[in-house]
């Protein structure tokens, strides 16, 4: 059994009069230890599934299962104890609490965590052991994408869900994002999942799962990913 | 442009109608604000028009005045051309006691009603009909509506009119009994109080109208006024005072020239009253004189007499002695004599038994004599007969002989057996026997009838037996014969013997008899003599016994001289006592009838001296409730002057904020139709007619609402104490455009701003998201003892806190705002009922008070007034006087009550007076005076500074302040006796008795009342429980306006903090998102959002508490009148109910946005910054 599998998800969204199928019978695994990217063009429902895996939203028909267990039948309360023990989630604006430093974003998590990561050693493994009593403010976009990754690896999750950690930052520092998310990936044999329009992304990755129209357009098995340096965009 | 433009407002169409919960909320807290502003301020002027829109349809009088005696015609015709008086109504007024048929009698205000003053509108104070009908014939009567009026008086129920003083009521009015034919409201009576009497209990129950002609009095004696022009000014007006105060001054001079006049004729007649009097005890005197001389003079008679008695008795007592002792000796003598007597008398007496003895034996011894010869002569009688026998013996036997012949003759004689015997042989045979022996005759005859043939025989047999028996016989008596003749021959010789011895006998008995003769002779001599002895003996004891009754008799005849001259005597006594409680009762009878005329005379003396020396004069001010309904305007007013202010402000700020964050959402849109080339003008147009539509609408329906609601709740709150029949509740203008202008100027400026400095920014500022505002550390971490004791959440919650400042300034006022405006309202409420409480139970301890009119002895007039009454525990005597009080050269006066104990030291059982703040005692020392707090306050003095005063004599005098005492009502100054004597040089003067009551259950303060009022020296009570009571509740209705504000105040913390909280978690939906995602269950997003606004609103309770206090102390100094100061403090509970009712809507709101914050899509974490 594959780690994260999801089969036959349907997720419909009723604005108004008509109802959208945002995510229509989509089907993927992904196995412990790897590194998949979710691609596909604005609308094409990867968001949708970020949401529901990332336990932030329900799905009306199928199920995912992760590590075994059916998440899509969680109560809301049930789903709330899976991000806060299983997920961790990197936003594409960072999300960091302005008002807390560096060190205090992570130990915003690690403060809910059952057992968290020693929040120093975290910021060292990201990079900013030396800017850990800073503020968002006074830290560059890829540092502050730095200590969300940071927040989410603190916690010491069982999936690492990325929505486009590139999409605000530079071409160089969005690199340097993914290396660290890729070390981590094989260093520590975190999965991740990023979820991305940025196909080039997409030679890095173990698995591959391009989405169009909410349903899967094709689902790739990378035997060979590049390492960061080997792409380009 | 034009298309543009026509997008631009559709855009703001849709942008309102999008937000419309924004929209609406600022609508709806400019609602509440305006509307409460605008309402609570409309409310003064409101209760003033509804008062003065009455008070002119009623034509209320301008001045009433009152004359006890009543106005003479001259008095009316002078009060007509007064300049400046419009009309003059006369009429009559006498309060009297009515008594319901269900027999409650209260006191009554019976005025006059005069239908054809009241013609077209015109009249004055004219009745305002609320059932029935107007009296039309006499004997109908309107009732004033009112507490006081019995229930059972409903239209057509009769009422008789009793009246407490000698003359009954038809002293007074043609009729006694009245019908009850409707009932009014005058605005003479604004509120429940009817006025003061000098009947009953002091005061009025409830006013009646009766017809004018039902009335007897001498003259008019009320008169209700008009003043020109008065009916263009409002009521309670300064303007209306100014032209009241000329005529009255005019009517007040007038007055006292006619009372002046008129008691004149009053001295003069009582003057003479006083001369006659005086003649009159003069004679009175004399004529007790006389009798007293009268009854003296029968004493001493009596007296004599009583001496007299004695002497006659002594002496008649004396000489019955000597008589006694007379007759004594003579009963001595008397008893010897009858000795002597007695000794002859026994010696008589043994001579006299010795011839008795002798005399005995002669008697017995002739007895035996005579005896013995009566025997003798019976022994011859005997002897004799003896003979006789003998003799007859002796025939017999020759009788015999004879018969027997006879019969052997006729035996003889006899034929033989059977020869025939013939009848005649037969007859002659029986006669023959016959002659014999009849009986045998007779036996032959009717035994042997002749017939029988045996005849013969038998015949024979017969005669033969008689023949045998016959000689049988002959030989018996021939031997009985010959023995009498011997016995006679013994006894003859017996009775010889016998006779010679008697003989004998006789002879002895004859010198015996001779021998007793002599003796009786000399017997018969001694006995005579006695006879006399014994008779001069009786002569002389009867003469004792005389003599003694005679002397009884007299002794007798003392006695009863002696007791009926007692008698006389004791008689004479009574007769005397009796004429002595004769005289006695004649004289107190004729000394309590000079001094009932002299009391008179005094009492007429008197009440010339308490006829008032003038009219009395009263303003509208005099009727009971007017001034007070003025006051509770006032008062309202003054609220409204300072707390609906707040309350909008608090409202303005709210917006402010609203607005703000509003422009701040539509940056991009601000910075894209910047791009777009749009004017800032035209840009921030969109906010300012936003702003300007909520606040307009909000507005005009706050006002509208506004200016109806408040005005009639408050209105229908006072009405339960007000008898206004009207309840205007007009538009303000000025009110509407004050509110409308401070609402849109807020709301639009605060648009305007924040607009304008968004739009100072370039348009591509403006598009990028607006960098999130930096992180920073705060001052506090500097503070590691504080900082490191916090856990990271904590740190977070306290960081956040201060990151924005705006927020939390905005938070902390709002929420500081509706905190002080709740502590507000109950500190009001706690001001206004610290007044009795404290006034009553700490301030004034005493129970009552008493004042007195006397002359003389005040102690003792009270000892008697409240001494003897059981319900009265202590009581003390003081000087009690109305003075008016000023600084040295100030204008400014006041009216206080001066107060002097007679004990300085007891003055703490009734009055505990200390400064407020110290609660330091404030003894009455000779060093100076103590006043009361508000009255210092007014003055502006304080310790060591001088005041004025004026008494009711009008003599000023200077005091010093000694000490500055807590107190509410009214304004009291307290000397003691020393310091009135040293500023006043002379004695304190009491008239006053200040006491306290038994704590009693049952106590019934109307008895209470009366029986004190019964005594004529007592001229005024004042009971604190009642007084209390009248207070509490003219106070009770700001009670019900504070629980408004309160409600008010509740209503906009509510939505202040809701507001706010939206507000606060729009801001932070991003965070929010964010840690939902990172996984925080509900209660740890909630509990970060809302430990912020819990320490928001605990800061914003304790400013608000602080801003409460000020606000109040603020309130409370605009709303106070002259006379009353209000509590300065809050009661720790208001503190408690503030605080809690601001935390409970802080909780409410939270729960409410608890579920927000459940509703925030974790989505929105995803979405790029705005």
């Amino acid at each position: 059994m594959a780690f994260v599998e999801l089969h036959k998800v349907v997720k419909r969204y009723q604005m108004g009069e008509v109802t959208i199928t945002a995510v229509d019978e989509v089907e993927f695994a992904i196995e412990k230890g790897d590194f998949a990217v979710v691609v596909g063009a604005s609308g094409a429902g990867k968001t949708t599934v970020l949401n529901l895996l990332g336990g932030m939203d329900k799905l009306d028909e199928g199920s995912i299962i992760v590590d075994g267990r059916e998440i899509s039948q969680y109560s809301k309360k049930m789903l709330t104890e899976y991000r806060r023990y299983d997920i961790g989630f990197v936003f594409q604006f960072y999300n960091l609490i302005q008002n807390l430093t560096a060190k205090e974003n992570v130990e915003l998590a690690t403060q809910i965590s059952q057992n968290p990561l020693a929040v120093e050693t975290v910021l060292a493994l990201v990079g900013l052991q030396d800017r850990m009593n800073n503020f968002p403010s006074q830290l560059s976009g890829g540092e502050q994408q730095r200590v969300a990754i940071a927040r989410a690896l603190a916690k010491n999750p069982k999936l690492l869900l990325c929505d486009e950690p590139t999409g605000a930052l530079d071409y160089q520092t969005g690199k340097a994002i993914l290396k660290l998310l890729q070390d981590t990936c094989r260093q520590r044999g975190m999965t991740v999942i990023i979820i991305t329009h940025n196909s080039a992304i997409q030679g890095m990755a173990d698995k591959i799962i391009k989405m169009q129209s909410g349903k899967v357009a094709e689902f790739i098995v990378n035997e060979h990913p590049l390492p960061v340096e080997g792409i380009e965009w | 442009m034009v298309m543009a433009k026509q997008s631009f407002y559709k855009e703001l169409v849709r942008s309102i109608w999008q937000s419309r919960g924004r929209f609406f909320s600022v609508m709806a807290i400019i609602f509440l604000g305006v509307s409460f502003f605008a309402g609570i301020n409309a409310t003064e002027p409101d209760m003033v028009l509804s008062a003065d829109k009455y008070f002119k349809e009623q034509h209320l009088s301008d001045l009433r005045i009152f004359s006890p005696l009543g106005f003479a015609q001259q008095d009316l015709t002078a009060l007509e051309q007064l300049s400046k008086v419009a009309t003059v109504q006369k009429g009559y007024s006498k309060d009297l006691f009515f008594t319901t048929a269900a027999g409650t009698t209260s006191v009554v205000k019976l005025m006059s009603y005069e239908p054809s003053n009241f013609t077209e509108q015109n009249g004055v104070n004219i009745p305002y009909l609320v059932a029935g009908r107007f009296p039309e014939k006499s004997g109908e009567i309107l009732l004033v509506t009112g507490i006081g009026v019995p229930p059972e008086l409903e239209l057509d129920s009769t009422i008789t009119v009793t009246v407490s003083d000698e003359n009954g009521p038809l002293e007074y009015l043609t009729t006694a009994q009245f019908t009850v034919v409707g009932s009014i409201i005058s605005p003479l009576y604004v509120t429940y109080e009817r006025g003061q009497t000098n009947i009953g209990d002091g005061s009025v129950a409830y006013a009646a109208y009766a017809l004018e002609k039902d009335f007897k009095l001498a003259a008019y004696n009320e008169a209700y006024l008009l003043v020109q022009d008065t009916d263009k000014e409002q009521a309670y007006s300064t303007a209306y005072e100014h032209l009241i105060a000329p005529p009255q001054a005019a009517v007040e001079a007038l007055g006292r020239q006619a009372v002046l006049r008129d008691t004149k004729e009053l001295r003069e007649k009582l003057e003479e009253g006083k001369q006659t009097f005086l003649a009159e005890k003069q004679l009175a005197e004399e004529k007790l004189a006389a009798g007293q001389k009268k009854l003296d003079e029968a004493e001493e008679e009596l007296i004599n007499g009583e001496a007299l008695l004695k002497e006659q008795e002594e002496r008649y007592t004396k000489e019955i002695a000597a008589a006694k002792v007379e007759l004594t000796v003579g009963k001595e003598a008397l008893e010897q004599g009858k000795l002597k007597y007695f000794d002859g008398y026994t010696a008589w007496l043994e001579g006299y038994n010795q011839y008795q003895d002798g005399k005995a034996a002669l008697l017995e011894a002739k007895a035996e004599l005579d005896d013995a010869k009566v025997r003798l002569e019976a022994g011859e009688r005997e002897l004799a007969a003896a003979r006789s026998e003998l003799e007859d013996a002796r025939q017999q036997l020759v009788y015999l002989q004879d018969t027997l012949v006879v019969l052997r003759e006729i035996e003889a004689s006899l034929p033989d057996s059977d020869s025939e015997l013939t009848e005649e042989e037969y007859r002659d045979l029986i006669t023959r026997l016959e002659q014999v022996s009849p009986e045998l005759a007779r036996l032959i005859e009717s035994s042997f009838d002749y017939n029988d043939p045996n005849l013969i025989n038998s015949l024979r047999s017969a005669l033969q037996t008689a023949i045998t028996e016959l000689e049988n016989q002959y030989e018996t008596g021939q031997k009985q014969l010959l023995e009498g003749e011997q016995q006679l021959a013994a006894a003859e010789k017996t009775l010889q013997d016998n006779k010679k011895l008697y003989d004998e006998a006789w002879q002895a008995y004859q010198p015996g008899v001779r021998e007793l003769e002599a003796s009786k002779v000399e017997i018969d001599q001694a006995k005579a003599k006695l006879e006399r002895a014994r008779q001069e003996i009786e002569r002389n004891s009867a003469k004792l016994w005389q003599g003694e009754r005679e002397l009884l008799a007299a002794e007798a005849e003392l006695q009863t001289s002696l007791a009926t001259g007692i008698q006389e005597l004791e008689a004479g006594k009574i007769e005397l006592a009796a004429g002595r409680e004769t005289f006695a009762r004649e004289k107190e009878e004729a000394l309590l009838k000079i001094a009932e005329a002299e009391a008179e005379i005094k009492e007429a003396e008197r009440q010339l001296l308490e006829l008032p020396k003038e009219w009395f004069v009263y303003t509208r001010d005099g009727n009971p409730g007017y001034a007070g309904y003025g006051d509770d305007a006032a008062r309202v007013g003054a609220v409204a002057k300072i707390f609906p202010l707040f309350f909008f402000l608090v409202a303005a700020l709210v917006c402010l904020t609203t607005m703000t964050r509003m422009i701040e959402e539509e940056r991009m849109q601000i910075g894209t139709l910047k791009a777009l080339g749009y004017g800032t003008w035209l840009i921030s147009s969109k906010y300012l007619v936003y702003a300007f539509l909520a606040s307009l609408v909000g507005s005009v329906l706050g006002f509208t609402i506004g200016f109806q609601l408040f005005p009639r709740v408050i209105m229908t709150i006072y009405g339960a104490m007000y008898d206004i029949p009207y309840l205007l509740s007009p538009f303000h203008l000025n009110y509407a455009l004050i509110s409308l202008a401070i609402a849109i100027s807020t709301t639009v400026v605060a648009a305007l701003a924040a607009s304008l400095a968004t739009l100072q920014s370039t348009p591509a500022q403006l598009m990028q998201p607006k960098a999130p505002k930096p992180g920073k550390r705060i001052f506090l971490e500097r503070l590691p003892f504080f900082w490191e004791r916090l856990n990271f959440i904590q740190k977070v919650t306290v960081r956040n806190i201060f990151r924005y400042k705006k927020r939390f300034f905005m938070t902390v006022l709002g929420i500081a705002g509706c905190t002080a405006l709740l502590l507000t309202g109950y500190g009001i409420r706690d001001s206004v009922n610290v007044i009795t409480e404290k006034q009553f139970d700490q301030i004034f301890l005493y129970d009552g008070m008493v004042i007195i009119d006397v002359e003389a002895d005040a102690e003792a007039e009270l000892a008697q007034i409240l001494g003897t009454k059981r319900e009265v525990d202590t009581y003390t005597d003081a000087l009690m006087e109305v003075v008016t009080v000023s600084q040295e050269q100030g204008t400014h006066n006041y009216e206080a009550n001066l107060m002097i104990p007679a004990d300085e030291r007891r003055l703490t059982d009734y009055f505990d007076l200390h400064e407020r703040q110290t609660a330091a005692p404030l003894p009455l020392t000779k060093e100076g005076a103590v006043v009361t707090e508000k009255l210092a306050q007014l003055l502006d003095v304080a310790v060591g500074d001088v005041l004025v005063y004026q008494d009711t004599d009008n003599r000023t005098y200077q005091i010093t302040i000694a000490g500055i005492a807590e107190n509410y009502l009214a304004h009291h100054i307290f000397m003691s006796r020393e310091y009135f004597e040293t500023v006043t040089l002379r004695e304190p003067h009491y008239n006053a008795g200040i006491f306290t009551l038994h704590a009693a259950d049952n106590f019934n303060d109307q008895q209470f009342r009366e029986s004190l009022l019964n005594d004529d020296a007592v001229v005024g009570i004042t009971l604190a429980s009642i007084f209390q009571t009248n207070f509490r509740d003219t106070l009770a209705s700001l009670d019900y306006v504070v629980l408004i504000l309160i409600l008010a105040a509740g209503a906009l913390a509510f939505v202040v903090l809701y507001n706010l909280t939206n507000i606060n978690i729009t801001e932070r939906l991003r965070e929010i998102a964010t840690i939902k995602v990172l996984g925080f269950r509900d209660r740890e997003v909630s509990s970060y959002v809302y430990r912020e606004n819990m320490i928001l609103s605990f800061f914003g309770t304790l400013l608000g508490l602080v801003l409460g206090c000020i606000l109040h102390k603020f309130v409370m100094e605009t709303m106070e009148v002259d006379n009353i100061m209000f509590g300065k403090s809050i009661m720790p509970f208001s503190f408690l109910y503030a605080v809690l009712l601001t935390m409970f809507f802080s909780i409410l709101v939270n729960f409410i946005m608890y579920f927000r914050l459940k509703q925030v899509d974790m989505v929105e974490s995803l979405k790029s910054v705005e």
